[in-house]
């Protein structure tokens, strides 16, 4: 009985590993494709016998993108929208979900859902008012106007998640602090958003990312490359005549490199991030 | 007796201070921009000056626009296939990874890399593998003697709205497949045990056990990765941009070429307001199908 349990139980591992491995390829081939492609040379680039490993491998296409388009322009451009649009969820939504979290008032839960209810807008139905609006404010074309957008699409997201994460903190520490002396905002800041970080750093990175990697509204928001961003730059190079595939490789790699940071050292984070945000979602 | 001198506010006022900043801002940012967006909806703008209409626009749309109905069922096919086989392969990939005993962390970092591409680069490196006449997958394809003459797959007189979705389908399998896992890992093992013992196979006992207590999270991993498909422009506007021909136009292009190729903005507002109804009810028919107790 134990053997046949037992061999039932090796069976079924093989077969996870098989699948994981037929599942790895598909899931890293086109990024590795796409990482050669932008080693390659354009005579190695445009041959019907595609090679696997580069013959020639060269960083020139980085070297090009970098000197013959705005690319510093736009990777500057893509940290600055990342790193205010994460930095104002942090600001509002922080203290929103600790206020949501710890206090009574009429409308909490009904104000909860109107945060809820703005995230479930597809984004492109608000684009034409968003669009006469920042030309009223005179923000078309700027990285302002990126970063509120940006705010808009994720402090909803930034805040019902962390409700949850302050929920977790029992109550008691801070009340205990405000008998030590703690004023309400102190004991926020002292007590209870250093033990909210993880969740609040786990929503930053998904914050950081999907600023990262937003496209909609900076095409029609930031035309020029005075506010354009890096995933809306790397799509600019199959709007040419003539497909340089290996620079648009370059970049595409280019706009990758912080997500794959994340991925590689903050797994955890991004694994909480998305399963809390959706537990309750 | 300090602090009590120092609140002025109620604790609800404070409570309430607390969140005002982030209400205002999304009342500016959000509640002024639905406002304005359902106005325009009953507008006609055609030679610059708007004009209202009443419900003209949603008439035209609802009963005199093929062009509506075409891409509105693109858009249902585009959810459908792409999250339907990115919620099947993310199933799989999990309960193997809730198999495994050996190179968890490391399975689960690679299983979770597509989910760090951002959904353009993913559009682009596909529509470079997918290439006609110097794609891998054509190359990959003739060398392995399953083609004869390389296939334009983005071109295809059929099927592409079949293609463009599974390339969706590839950026949306590993959130899925992160869900399912966090759902996995809280089924006790001693009830497969228990189901062993009672001489259950592999199959009886993901019917018994793992799919009733998974069906929270397959229902919300599956309503939000539906949710976001519906509403994605990057990858249909830079893979196939609506072609060949119509045949992969969405509710979502539709929007974009009404609002900023035709400037007909009334008509875009409606069609904007209707997306936005489709969203609602697409959550609304989840949350019936979710019972209430499963959500907390």
């Amino acid at each position: 009985m134990k053997i046949r349990l037992n061999r039932a139980k090796t069976r079924s591992k093989a077969a996870a590993v098989i699948v994981l491995i037929v599942y790895f390829v598909f899931n890293l081939f086109p990024i590795y494709w796409i990482f050669v492609t932008s080693l390659k040379t354009d005579a190695e680039v445009y041959t019907p016998q595609p090679t696997f490993i580069p013959k020639h491998p060269t960083l020139e296409n980085y070297k090009t993108i970098y000197t013959t388009r705005p690319y510093m322009r736009y990777t500057t451009n893509t940290i600055l929208i990342a790193i205010g649009s994460t930095m104002s969820c942090i600001a509002f939504g922080a203290i929103a979900a600790y206020g949501f979290s710890r206090f009574k008032f009429a409308g909490n839960k009904g104000l909860r859902y109107i945060f809820l209810a703005s995230r479930v807008f597809p984004p492109i139905s608000l684009i034409i008012p968003i669009f006469m609006m920042i030309g009223w404010l005179k923000l078309y074309d700027t990285i302002i106007a990126q970063i509120i957008v940006n705010t808009y699409m994720w402090l909803p997201f930034f805040i019902w998640i962390n409700i949850s994460f302050f929920d977790t903190i029992p109550k008691e520490i801070d009340q205990a602090a405000q008998i030590d002396g703690c004023t309400r905002m102190q004991s926020f800041f002292r007590i209870a958003f250093p033990l909210a970080l993880p969740g609040i750093a786990a929503s930053s990175i998904i914050t950081f990312l999907g600023t990262w990697n937003e496209f909609l509204y900076n095409l029609i928001l930031g035309p020029t490359p005075r506010a354009k961003n890096l995933s809306v730059g790397a799509s600019d190079f199959i709007a040419d005549m003539f497909v340089s595939w290996n620079q648009m490789a370059a970049g595409a790699i280019i706009a990758c490199i912080p997500a794959f940071i994340f991925v590689i050292f903050f797994q955890r984070y991004i694994v909480t991030g998305l399963t809390s945000g959706s537990v309750k979602g | 007796m300090k602090t009590n001198k120092k609140q002025i506010l109620k604790d609800g006022q404070f409570g309430f201070l607390l969140i005002l900043p982030s209400l205002l801002l999304l009342a500016m940012i959000v509640i002024f921009p639905v406002i304005h967006v359902c106005i325009l909806s009953f507008m006609n703008d055609a030679g610059g000056k708007f004009v209202w209409i009443g419900f003209r626009n949603y008439k035209s749309i609802l009963f005199d626009d093929p062009k509506f109905w075409a891409y509105f069922l693109n858009s249902i096919k585009y959810v459908v296939f792409g999250i339907g086989s990115a919620f099947i392969v993310g199933l799989i990939v999990a309960l193997s990874l809730n198999t495994i005993t050996r190179f968890k962390g490391i399975s689960r970092t690679i299983a979770l890399w597509a989910w760090a591409v951002p959904p353009v680069i993913a559009s682009l490196m596909w529509k470079w593998l997918l290439n006609d006449t110097n794609g891998a997958l054509n190359y990959l394809l003739m060398q392995a003697g399953i083609l004869k003459n390389p296939v334009p797959w983005l071109s295809l007189p059929t099927g592409t709205m079949l293609i463009l979705s599974q390339v969706h389908a590839w950026t949306s399998i590993p959130f899925i497949m992160v869900i399912l896992l966090a759902g996995l890992q809280t089924i006790p093992a001693d009830l497969y045990e228990v189901a062993s013992i009672d001489g259950a196979g592999s199959l009886q006992k993901f019917k018994i056990i793992t799919f009733p207590l998974l069906r929270p999270s397959i229902l919300t991993s599956v309503m939000i990765s539906a949710i976001f498909a519906f509403r994605t422009f990057d990858i249909v506007f830079t893979l196939t941009g609506g072609g060949p021909g119509e045949s992969t136009e969405m509710l979502v292009t539709y929007v974009y070429n009404m609002a900023f190729v035709f400037v007909r903005l009334g008509y875009a507002a409606a069609l904007s307001v209707l997306m936005v109804i489709i969203s609602m009810l697409m959550v609304f028919l989840f949350v019936t199908i979710i019972p209430t107790k499963d959500l907390s």
